[in-house]
Parts: C-alpha cells; sequence; structure tokens
C-alpha cells in the first residue's frame, strides 16, 4: 500500500519535471542562422514593474543582455555576447522605440557585423521590443562539431538609473565593461531574468523547427 | 577637422547629451515644470529660476535628473521622483518633481552666513541639524562682527517644530549664549555718552516663538525674548520683551517678465516691567525686498527701517556701514555707538556675474544724524541674493575716499 503511494508519488513528481522541463523549453529556442546563434525567448517579458512604470515617466530605461554559449559541459564557456539597449516609451505615441547602445563584438569576434552600429527602431509595442532585443543578440558558432553537445544560457538585467548615466556614450558600452557587470550578481531590486537552454547539438538544430529541451 | 573642432566645442559649450538620443521623448518641448508635495514658498527663488528655465525647452532626462538632486539638497527631502507626462498641447509634456514620499533629511550640516569685511573682518556661523519626524534640532557657533554694533561670539541652539496639529503653526525655541568684543572706538564713545547703557560683556538669550500662517503668504509670529546680559560678575540686567512680526514673501512666475518676489516684514519688540525686564523700550523695525530676474538680469530693490523709544540694550541698536547696507562706508566711521533710528535703501543690479550696486541710509543718535550716506560698488556675485560676493565698495562722498573689500555668501 506504502508502496504504491510512494511510486504514484514518484510518478507524479517525473510528470510534472517533465512539464515544467517542457515549459522550460519554450522558454529560450535556438535558432542557427549563418554562423551565429540566434535566440527566441517568446516568454520573457522584461518590460514591466519598476522599469515599465520608469518608461511610463518619460525615462529611457536600459536592459543589459548576456548570451553564453557553453560547450561539452555547461561550464566550459565557448562564447559570450553582451549588448546594451535602451528603451524608451513616446508618450504621445504610446509607442516604444529602442536603441541599441553596445557596439561589442563576441569573444570570438564573430557576431554580426550588424552588431557594431549604432541601431534603434520606433513604434513598437512591448512585444516588438522584446522580441527586437532578443533576436540582435547572438553568438558564434564557428568551430562547433555537428554532434558536439553545448548549453545557451540568457541573462537580462534592467540596469539601475545611477549606473547608466557614465555608460551612455556615442560609442556605447563596451564588452568587457558588461561582462563585468554580469559576473556580479544582481543588486537588490534589480529586475533579473535567466533563461537555459541545453543540452542541444547542431545537429538536431539544422532540423526545421527544432527546439532547445 | 574644422568641422571636428567645431563639434568638439559644441558639444563643450552647449552641453550635448548622447542620452537625449535615445530617449523618444526628447523631441518634445516641456510646457509646464512642477514641483509636489512641496510649498512653492519652500523653494528658494533660485531654484525656482532654473525650473522656470526648463520650460520651453526640449525634454532633456539628464537636466531633470540635475535638477532632482538640487530640490533634494535645497528642500532637504531625501527622494524627488521625476514624472513626465502629457503635456496640455499636442507634442508638449509636462514634467512633475514629486517630493511627497520624500522624508526629511536626518541631518544637514549648514553655513548660513560668511562674510569678510575689511574693516570689520570676519563673521561665520556654522550649524548642524538634525531632524526626526518633522522636529528639526540645531546646534551652531557664531563669531559676528556684520550684524550689531560689537562681535559677538558664540553658541546658539534651537529646537523647531515644523507642524503642531496642523501645518499652520510652528513652534520654535532658541537659545543663544554669546561673548562680546567691543570696538575701541565704541568704548570711547560710550565714555562720552551718558545716555546709554552699559558695555555688556555677555549676554545669553531664551526665545520661545510661535509661527502662524494667516493666510499664505502672509505668516504672524509672536513669542518671548528673555535675555540675559552680564555687565560684570556681580552686575547682571534682563532685556525681557514680547515680539511680534508680520512676514509676506510672495513669489511670482511669468515667462515674459521673468521672476519676481516681494519679501516684506514688521516687527516689533516690547519690553516691559510685566516681564521682569530691567529695561523698558519699544523696537519697531521694518523691511521690504523686491527681486526681479530676467534672464541673465537680476535687479534688488531694498528698503529697511527701524526705530527704538525707551531705553533699550546695546544690542537692539541699528547699524549701518557693514556687509550689507551702506557698503563702502565703515559702521564704526558713521557712529560707533549705532543708531536709535535708521533708514536704509539698496538697489542692486546683477548680469550674470557682474555686479553693481548702490546704497544710501541715515542712522539717528538721540537728536543726531549722521546725515544721508551713500555708497556704491562694483564687483562680482554667484547666482541670487546669497550667493559668493566678491566686490570693492566705495563712500560716495568728497575727499579722501578708502575702498572696502567684502566677501562672502548668504548675507
Amino acid at each position: 500500500m506504502i508502496r504504491s503511494r510512494i511510486c504514484g508519488l514518484l510518478a507524479a513528481l517525473v510528470l510534472l519535471g517533465g512539464v515544467l522541463a517542457a515549459w522550460n523549453a519554450d522558454d529560450l529556442t535556438v535558432e542557427p542562422r549563418d554562423d551565429e546563434m540566434h535566440i527566441i525567448a517568446p516568454r520573457l517579458h522584461f518590460l514591466t514593474g519598476t522599469s515599465l512604470e520608469r518608461l511610463k515617466n518619460g525615462t529611457a530605461v536600459p536592459f543589459d543582455f548576456q548570451l553564453s554559449l557553453s560547450l561539452d559541459t555547461r561550464t566550459n564557456l565557448y562564447d559570450r555576447s553582451a549588448q546594451r539597449y535602451a528603451v524608451s516609451y513616446d508618450l504621445w505615441e504610446e509607442k516604444y522605440s529602442v536603441t541599441r547602445l553596445s557596439s561589442s563584438s563576441t569573444l570570438r569576434g564573430a557576431t554580426s557585423r550588424r552588431s557594431h552600429e549604432r541601431r534603434s527602431v520606433s513604434h513598437l509595442s512591448a512585444d516588438g521590443v522584446e522580441r527586437w532585443c532578443i533576436g540582435n543578440v547572438a553568438v558564434s558558432m564557428s568551430g562547433i562539431a555537428p554532434g558536439q553537445l553545448f548549453w545557451v544560457r540568457l541573462d537580462v538585467r534592467s540596469v539601475d538609473p545611477k549606473e547608466s548615466a557614465p555608460l551612455f556614450g556615442d560609442t556605447g558600452v563596451s564588452l568587457s565593461r558588461l561582462i563585468d557587470l554580469f559576473s556580479h550578481p544582481p543588486r537588490s531590486g534589480q529586475q533579473h531574468w535567466t533563461l537555459d537552454a541545453g543540452p542541444l547539438r547542431l545537429s538536431d538544430l539544422r532540423k526545421p523547427g527544432t527546439r532547445g529541451s | 577637422m574644422r568641422a571636428v573642432l567645431f563639434f568638439c566645442c559644441a558639444v563643450a559649450v552647449f552641453g550635448w547629451n548622447p542620452q537625449e538620443d535615445i530617449n523618444v521623448n526628447s523631441r518634445y518641448t516641456v510646457d509646464r515644470v512642477n514641483v509636489v508635495g512641496a510649498a512653492s514658498s519652500r523653494i528658494p527663488l533660485e531654484l525656482r529660476r532654473e525650473l522656470d528655465a526648463v520650460v520651453g525647452q526640449k525634454l532633456d532626462n539628464g537636466l531633470l535628473q540635475r535638477l532632482a538632486a538640487r530640490i533634494r539638497h535645497d528642500l532637504r527631502v531625501q527622494t524627488v521622483s521625476v514624472h513626465v507626462k502629457r503635456g496640455q498641447i499636442p507634442d508638449h509634456v509636462t514634467v512633475e518633481f514629486d517630493t511627497r514620499n520624500g522624508r526629511s533629511r536626518d541631518f544637514d550640516v549648514d553655513i548660513p552666513k560668511l562674510a569678510y569685511h575689511s574693516r570689520q573682518g570676519f563673521t561665520g556661523i556654522a550649524e548642524a541639524t538634525t531632524t526626526v519626524g518633522n522636529t528639526a534640532v540645531t546646534i551652531g557657533a557664531a563669531s559676528d562682527a556684520d550684524e550689531l554694533v560689537e562681535r559677538f561670539s558664540g553658541i546658539r541652539a534651537r529646537i523647531e517644530r515644523q507642524s503642531l496639529g496642523t501645518k499652520r503653526l510652528r513652534l520654535r525655541f532658541e537659545f543663544e549664549n554669546y561673548h562680546e568684543q567691543w570696538d575701541p572706538s565704541t568704548v570711547n564713545a560710550f565714555a562720552r555718552d551718558t545716555t546709554l547703557t552699559g558695555l555688556d560683556r555677555s549676554r545669553r538669550n531664551f526665545h520661545p516663538t510661535a509661527t502662524v500662517v494667516i493666510a499664505k503668504p502672509l505668516t504672524w509670529s509672536f513669542g518671548v525674548s528673555f535675555e540675559q546680559l552680564q555687565f560684570s560678575p556681580a552686575h547682571t540686567e534682563a532685556a525681557n520683551a514680547a515680539e511680534s512680526t508680520l512676514r509676506y514673501h510672495k513669489t511670482w512666475e511669468d515667462g515674459e517678465s521673468g521672476t519676481q518676489a516681494l519679501d516684506a516684514g514688521y516687527s516689533l519688540r516690547a519690553a516691559t516691567r510685566m516681564l521682569d525686564s530691567d529695561y523698558v523700550y519699544v523696537r519697531h523695525s521694518a523691511k521690504l525686498r523686491y527681486e526681479l530676474h530676467k534672464g541673465r538680469n537680476e535687479l534688488n530693490v531694498a528698503f529697511a527701517a527701524g526705530g527704538i523709544s525707551g531705553r533699550a540694550p546695546m544690542f537692539e541698536r541699528f547699524v549701518l556701514g557693514n556687509a550689507s547696507t551702506l557698503r563702502g562706508w565703515n559702521k564704526y566711521d558713521l557712529d560707533p555707538l549705532g543708531g536709535d533710528r535708521a533708514i536704509h535703501g539698496s538697489v542692486d543690479y546683477r548680469y550674470r556675474f557682474a555686479t553693481v550696486f548702490y546704497d544710501t541710509g541715515v542712522l539717528w543718535n538721540g537728536p543726531v544724524a549722521t546725515g544721508t550716506k551713500r555708497g556704491a560698488g562694483i564687483g562680482f556675485r554667484s547666482e541670487g541674493k546669497d550667493g559668493l560676493l566678491l566686490a570693492v565698495a566705495f563712500p560716495l562722498r568728497s575727499g579722501h575716499v578708502d575702498p572696502i573689500f567684502i566677501a562672502g555668501f548668504n548675507f
């Protein structure tokens, strides 16, 4: 009797784990494009809470993004890309605008040439801003064997208003400065999100519609 | 190359801010600036001017953050949040600085006055204030050779309650303990004058007052002053007086005519036997100041008058010829004993940092008057009438003229 209950409980836990894994799998999807690895995170909404409040108060709010790629094990970092975006909300048109501030390249130096340009888009919805920001972060896939296991992690942080000022500039933010920021835990009250995907194989991703597990 | 140089210069001169490129709202014009949660009378005139200057400009979040910091400092609140909203007309925005959630700062150090007069020396007052709720406790030290006939040095402390049940009522208790230093010319003149009371060595004052906001911006303060004068270890006298002050302070802001402020006050101090005073006298004083700021121009016109009837102690006497009245004159040359009646007027004009001023006044000591005296000067003053002043002033008279150098702020 007790054994059957324990078995039932374990089965429920396994089922729950499976559901959570499936849920998590939908959070971060990996998409190879040319020599770069792009991501999609349809469930990630960072225009919320205090950041949204600041935006609705007419302030530009910066967000830092870091995308990490590890090979063979989770801890073996292969490439990393960091970007800073400044989002603002048009008080009259009630639409969002976003500017990519950083001109950083990845550690491998092979990220899209577009990332070296300061670029803005406007008249976006909140979802549109989130999609645009995430869609512009990428890491290099060159040198990865098709059957090699890899993991991907996306970190997003809102930037403290006091911290953002000296980092804003006409040349944007350096990769080393952003990576340094991500090497510290988020401050209390700082909004942050972390999404993981993996282990994955490129050979699986080449098939259309394949998602991270 | 020239274009690059020009661009760099433009950035330096006009303070180009790359942050504004990233905020889509930076293309909108500010149509109004409000400070929420603070009475407009609490906002210093200079700060009010800076806030007004934002109106008509494109939205600049960096500037708003700097102004928020200034409001935090000047109004002594812990937090100021900036809200930008749609304005009254399309493509315009309204800026609100919200101080409502700002708790009063716990501790503050201030220098209410620092002045140098080349004939009378330095004057300095420093205070430290700690605030708990709406009660502020201040202790300070002063050495003042400017305000009275004598130099008085010592300590002062006060406790203030900003509201008592209602914001219309404020209470204050002040304690002062000063030692006096008399100029030799005063001592010599006193020896020849038989009508005056003695020259005290020290004095101690207990001074409770209440202030009622009758109708903004008109306030009425009333209280008593228990002042003990010590002439020798065995000789003390009391100058206990009831006092009443009416004050009116109003600021007008108008984009076309600039910012104007009117500050008027009338004070009455009456020492009577009923308060167990050894001195019986009545002292009246009235002040009027008008300020106009427009663009880089600033005009200050001030008038003051006062009179004493009865037998009053030396600290009540009027003085002209210091760092703020009859500039160019030395008070000990005008009358080393001060006067029991005085009238004074001054006009200050400032363009950017350059300032010129003209003072005129008369001092009476009994039936004897100094005659109408005039002084003028030129110098540099930073923002506002309380800003740093460096000036050379001259008495307008025939014969030999010695310039007087005046420096300092908050006077």
